[in-house]
């Protein structure tokens, strides 16, 4: 009987394939994360939109999933159009490494070209079960962050030396915000032709405008000093406005605001400097950078 | 016994004499006329009885228990002999001819049919002193030409193929003491319904017969029987079949015109699926002939016919009351009752069957309870009337589809489901009458049809997939794409015609009008589900529509020459549509509403009511034509051509819409052969076959149902080859077929390239064993299902299947034990395949991107069965 059916398959397979095919092909291929490209032993600085100066010391994010879509999203609905290709891990990305890094389950989906991707972070949000084990420093403290960023922001010889994790909790989410819409990029830019001889996807992460709507100032408790004291150190007590610079803060007379010096300014969930930090990463443009590898 | 005009013949060098009555009957039926005479043999089979002395024992001659009355052969009709053929038959002690030899012939047509019929007569032995011995009889047959040439009832039509009535009476023979039994005279009247003519070589009649012991536990196993066709079933027990027919997936029988005895079962406007067809309600014992015509080449066939057209025809040949109970693998279990009195014609019976089965794997149980009852009565001295009423009710559960990926993963099993939630109800109540009267003039036929009919279906092909968040809307959780399909239809209809027969250029000619009228009122309505209740969260579509359909059509039967016939015409075909949709802005939504509001009282421009009511009209004219040339005595080549039109779905619709239906376009050309090597008949069959669709229907999993594609081709070719005889029956056929988008010419996926399929059985007395003088009788049988490899969507192909089933049955007097083995190597694999994007919750993340999805084909399963039959064998 298996000779028989055999014999059939063969006769059958010959006429099948006289014939052409249904079009498209299910195509799967590796994932691989990292930051741009970069001499590493260079710091890593760039200037925001606000004016500030950048150097970050670290820098991580959690992504995932990935969907790339052959039409840009709609802006009425969180989830539309037709995904061709997906990467449905949550991955954590060094942003700071440009190494490219092997990402778990890789993407997969049919042939086509995309222009748009749909990335998901990592949230606290009760109504999503995230269940990717995040390492330190993402996670610690009882704390859990879609970004941990540690660094200097310099601007106007204020200097505000900032740690902490970027977060998307229920406090973040409401009717104007839900949180479909919060914890997602909508529709990050992309232009990609899926073949069955595709390379790996490759993504690239740059940071460089992430606190494009950012104020560091937001993470200083205290705001700038009227200095007429000749300078004395007096706590940060009004002086009169003397024009000197007031030696218990690392803000000048003219600083945007006073940080203490020595102090690594945190934040929580509420800041807005969280907000403004969430918003730079969902960027669609500059941000993520998607190829394909030979 | 005598009879008025009885005339005594002596026929060749027998003894025996007897009557022929006679009698002018009505110019299309067909006259028999019996002698039996019992010439008892020795038990050496003598050929001749010896005069009987006083002191001989006492003979009993045989007495007829089953006969077999010869059709007009169609190769006859040409030149259209008339007169007696006598055939001296052997008949052994056991009651069945063993020989059988032309006493007196009139033309090799003929002659073969009534010898090739005489074979299957069967008798009570004719007995010496008490104990069966072999004899002789001889049979005459009286034949005569029907002056309508074979009339086309094609599916949908009240008429079936001629088949002889059952006897008015058979004199019993009385024995004497010392001479052998005067014989009788048996004289039949064949009132019989008007034959169906061939519309080339794609039009199949499918007698079951001895078929039944392999192909009879479905409505769906007994259309397999039918050259290229495929059966599947994603959703379960008590939905539509999915049927493959020469390169069309039809679905549910969208592309297939399906009727039971004329009444049409395609449903408009389905939730599922325009012209969704669920044949479950049939009991398969009541099914006679099943005549698929495949293409759309007679003027007969209506809507849906895009692949062809099925018509089931009913009636019991069996005479018996049968009472059978059944269990098996899965707990199943079936229970039917079935009565067709033995003096009343094969049109007469009532059936009625409960079947319950836990199903295999998960979530597959279904319970369904079906009756059907016909009378068939006579008009005047020549007409026929019948009326049909049958009722149907199931609750099933489905499995549904599982993702590969899941069952490769282990979260579900081969036999699985994502949803176990899937499932449905359906009612149907039918009601026919129709009557056939034929004149000298020609046949008048008239039908009027009611059905009443309820589904509901609950699939989720999709899990979580769809109910996407909107912005400005208060938050709400994925609730799940669980689609309820609800659908109700009350139908009603007629169907009539009226053939005219006369005389040109020497030979018969005809012409028939008719008509079909159809009025559907339906109301669609498909919800979405929140998962795990039946608490509807949107509506997808709210119809309530009114649709009808008329019909004219005249075909004509010509014969210019005497080797060719021109058959064909044309048809015109109206739909009216008047649909109004109850939720026209479904899907509408104003920023910062608290949900969705379905059937919202505005829209994009403003405020307005949420009804919208579309109408539209169409007329098509369909040509049909086909061409049969006898090139010699068994062999005709045959060629065919045929629009169609296919109604579209009442949601597709638009105002002032010109032309809202699919249009048809086949022909093929092919070889019929058939010849009877007695005791052996043989037929066969080739086509080449091509059909183009301008609107094609393909199943969307998004919504669960047929939407709307661009045009199709499909063409291939088949061959089909039927041998049958006294001790087996054998029917095979192969189909190769290749369908592509006209667009960018990629293949339309999901169809076979090729199916094959071998049905056999054979049959007959086990030995010479008896009980109680009660003989024991056997049938098994087997059957090969191959279907080649599938396209799929993105270039992928679903590998070949290979199908056994086996079954056997031992009959002894009024006792039948059977038993059915199906998937007799428990082979393992996907029954459909599809390819989606489908999120289950089967990774952490949702999975948008398209992958596999299937439903499995059956495990191995037994089926017992115990059934006593009280017939005339039981009686022997």
């Amino acid at each position: 009987m298996k000779l028989w059916h055999g014999a059939l398959e063969v006769v059958a397979l010959l006429v099948l394939g006289c014939g052409g095919t249904t079009g498209g092909h299910l195509i799967s291929m590796p994932l691989h994360a990292g930051g741009i490209a970069r001499d590493v032993s260079q710091p890593f600085a760039f200037t925001t939109s606000q004016g500030w100066t950048v150097e970050l010391d670290q820098a991580e994010v959690v992504l995932g999933p990935l969907y790339f879509n052959i039409d840009p999203p709609e802006p009425s609905v969180f989830r539309s159009g037709v995904v061709i290709v997906q990467a449905t891990e949550q991955f954590v990305v060094d942003v700071l490494n440009p190494a490219l890094q092997d990402v778990l389950g890789g993407a997969d989906g049919e042939t086509g070209h995309a222009v748009s991707v749909e990335i998901g972070f990592y949230t606290t949000a009760e109504s999503y079960n995230d269940t990717i084990t995040l390492p330190a420093p993402l996670a610690a403290d009882g704390q859990q962050g879609t970004a941990y960023v540690a660094g200097e922001a310099t601007k106007s010889g204020t200097v505000v030396d900032f740690a902490g994790r970027v977060q998307i909790t229920n406090a973040l989410v409401s009717g104007l915000n839900p949180i479909d819409d919060v914890s997602r990029v909508a529709g990050a830019v992309c232009d990609l032709t899926f073949t069955t001889t595709s390379g790996p996807l490759q993504l690239r992460v740059d940071p460089s405008h992430w606190f494009d709507q950012a104020d560091f100032c937001s993470l200083v408790a205290t705001s700038v000093d009227d200095v007429s004291d000749g300078g004395a150190s007096d706590g940060g007590a009004s002086d009169g406005g003397d024009g000197s610079v007031d030696t218990d803060t690392n803000a000048p007379a003219s600083g945007p605001c006073a940080p203490t010096r020595g102090t690594v300014y945190a934040w929580t969930d509420t800041n807005p400097f969280n907000t403004e930090a969430l918003a730079g990463l969902g960027g669609s443009v500059g941000v993520y950078d998607f190829t394909l590898g030979q | 016994m005598h009879q008025p005009g009885c005339r005594r013949h002596r026929l060749g060098g027998g003894r025996l004499v007897g009557c022929v009555i006679s009698r002018k009957e009505l110019s299309f039926v067909f006259r028999i006329a019996l002698i039996t005479g019992a010439f008892v043999l020795g038990d050496e089979g003598a050929a001749r009885a010896e005069p009987a002395a006083e002191s001989a024992p006492p003979v009993k001659p045989p007495e007829v228990i089953e006969e077999n009355r010869p059709p007009y052969p169609s190769e006859a009709l040409i030149d259209r002999p008339s007169g007696d053929v006598a055939v001296t038959a052997t008949v052994g002690p056991a009651g069945d001819v063993n020989g059988v030899e032309l006493t007196h012939g009139i033309v090799p047509a003929l002659d073969r049919a009534a010898l090739n019929a005489a074979t299957r007569w069967r008798f009570r032995p004719a007995e010496r002193d008490g104990v069966p011995v072999a004899s002789r009889v001889q049979l005459l047959f009286h034949f005569e030409p029907p002056p309508t040439i074979a009339a086309q009832p094609s599916a949908g039509t009240p008429s079936t193929p001629a088949v002889p009535s059952a006897p008015r009476q058979i004199a019993p023979v009385e024995p004497s003491a010392s001479q052998p039994a005067e014989p009788s005279a048996i004289d039949v009247t064949v009132r019989g319904r008007r034959e169906a003519a061939s519309h080339g070589a794609s039009d199949f009649e499918i007698t079951v017969g001895h078929l039944a012991v392999i192909a009879n536990q479905k409505p769906s196993d007994i259309l397999q029987l039918a050259p290229g066709i495929f059966i599947a079933n994603e959703g379960g027990a008590g939905h539509a079949d999915q049927v493959f027919l020469r390169g069309f997936d039809a679905e549910q029988g969208q592309a297939i015109e399906f009727t039971v005895n004329g009444v049409p079962i395609n449903e408009v406007d389905n939730t599922d699926g325009h012209g969704y067809a669920d044949t479950h309600f049939i009991i398969p014992e009541v099914v006679k002939n099943l005549r698929v015509i495949e293409g759309p080449f007679s003027p007969h066939q209506g809507d849906f016919a895009e692949a062809g057209s099925a018509d089931y025809q009913l009636g019991v040949v069996d005479r018996r009351l049968e009472i059978s109970a059944s269990y098996g693998s899965f707990k199943t279990r079936r229970t039917l009752a079935l009565w067709a009195p033995e003096n009343e014609r094969e049109g007469t019976f009532a059936a009625a069957q409960l079947f319950q089965s836990d199903g295999f794997g998960t979530n597959r149980a279904s319970t369904n309870a079906s009756a059907m009852a016909e009378y068939e009565g006579e008009i005047g001295t020549h007409g026929l009337w019948r009326i049909l009423g049958t009722a149907y009710g199931t609750h099933f559960q489905t499995a549904g589809v599982v993702r590969a990926d899941d069952v490769a993963s282990g979260r579900v099993s081969f036999y699985g489901s994502e949803d176990p939630n899937q499932g449905g109800d359906a009612q149907r109540y039918t009601l026919s009458l129709d009557l056939q009267n034929p004149s000298d003039m020609g046949v008048l036929a008239q039908q009027v049809f009611l059905t009443w009919r309820t589904l509901r279906i609950d699939e989720d092909f999709t899990g979580f997939l769809l109910d996407n968040q909107t912005f400005g809307q208060t938050y709400h959780p994925q609730r799940g794409d669980m689609i309820e399909q609800d659908y109700t239809a009350f139908t009603a209809g007629g169907r009539g015609s009226d053939k005219l027969v006369g005389r040109l250029l020497g030979r018969p000619q005809s012409i028939e009008v008719g008509y079909y009228a159809r009025y559907d009122h339906t109301t669609p309505e498909i919800q979405r589900l929140r998962y795990g209740t039946q608490i509807p969260y949107a509506i997808d579509e709210n119809l309530t529509t009114d649709i009808v359909n008329l019909a004219l059509y005249a075909e004509v039967d010509l014969r210019p020459t005497r080797w060719l016939t021109l058959r064909g015409g044309v048809r015109q075909e109206y739909f009216d549509y008047n649909v109004l949709n109850q939720c026209a802005t479904a899907g509408e939504f104003v920023q910062n509403a608290p949900l969705n509001q379905t059937c919202a009282p505005f829209d994009n421009s403003g405020p307005r009511l949420p009804t919208q009511r579309s109408t539209a009209t169409a007329l098509a004219t369909e040509p049909k034509i086909t061409a049969l040339a006898q090139l010699s005595q068994p062999l005709t080549l045959t060629a065919s051509y045929g629009i169609g039109v296919q109604s579209l779905d009442a949601i597709y619709i638009t105002q002032n819409e010109r032309a809202p239906f699919a249009t048809i376009t086949a022909a093929e050309a092919g070889m019929i052969f058939h010849e009877a090597y007695i005791p052996v008949d043989l037929s066969a069959r080739a086509v080449g076959f091509y059909t183009h669709v301008d609107r094609d229907l393909i199943f969307n999993p998004l919504l669960g149902r047929l939407t709307q594609s661009t045009g199709t081709t499909r063409d291939g070719a088949l061959i089909s080859v039927r041998a049958t005889g006294q001790w087996f029956d054998e029917l095979a056929s192969a189909t190769y077929a290749h369908a592509t988008y006209d667009q960018d010419g990629t293949l339309v996926p999901y169809v076979p390239s090729v199916i094959a399929r071998s049905d056999s059985t054979v049959f007959g007395p086990l030995g010479r064993w008896r009980l109680r003088g009660h003989r024991f009788t056997g049938t098994a049988g087997f059957a090969v299902n191959f279907v080649g490899p599938r396209a799929l969507p993105f270039s992928q192909t679903a590998a070949s299947t290979l199908d056994l089933d086996a079954s056997v049955s031992i009959r002894w007097s009024f006792l039948r034990i059977g038993l059915l083995a199906q998937n007799l190597t428990n082979a393992r694999y996907p029954l459909s395949e599809f390819f989606y994007a489908s999120n289950f919750n089967s990774r952490s993340e949702p999975t948008l991107a398209p992958t596999e999805h299937f439903t499995a084909a059956p495990p191995f399963s037994l089926l017992a069965t115990v059934s006593i039959l009280l017939d005339a064998e039981s009686q022997r």
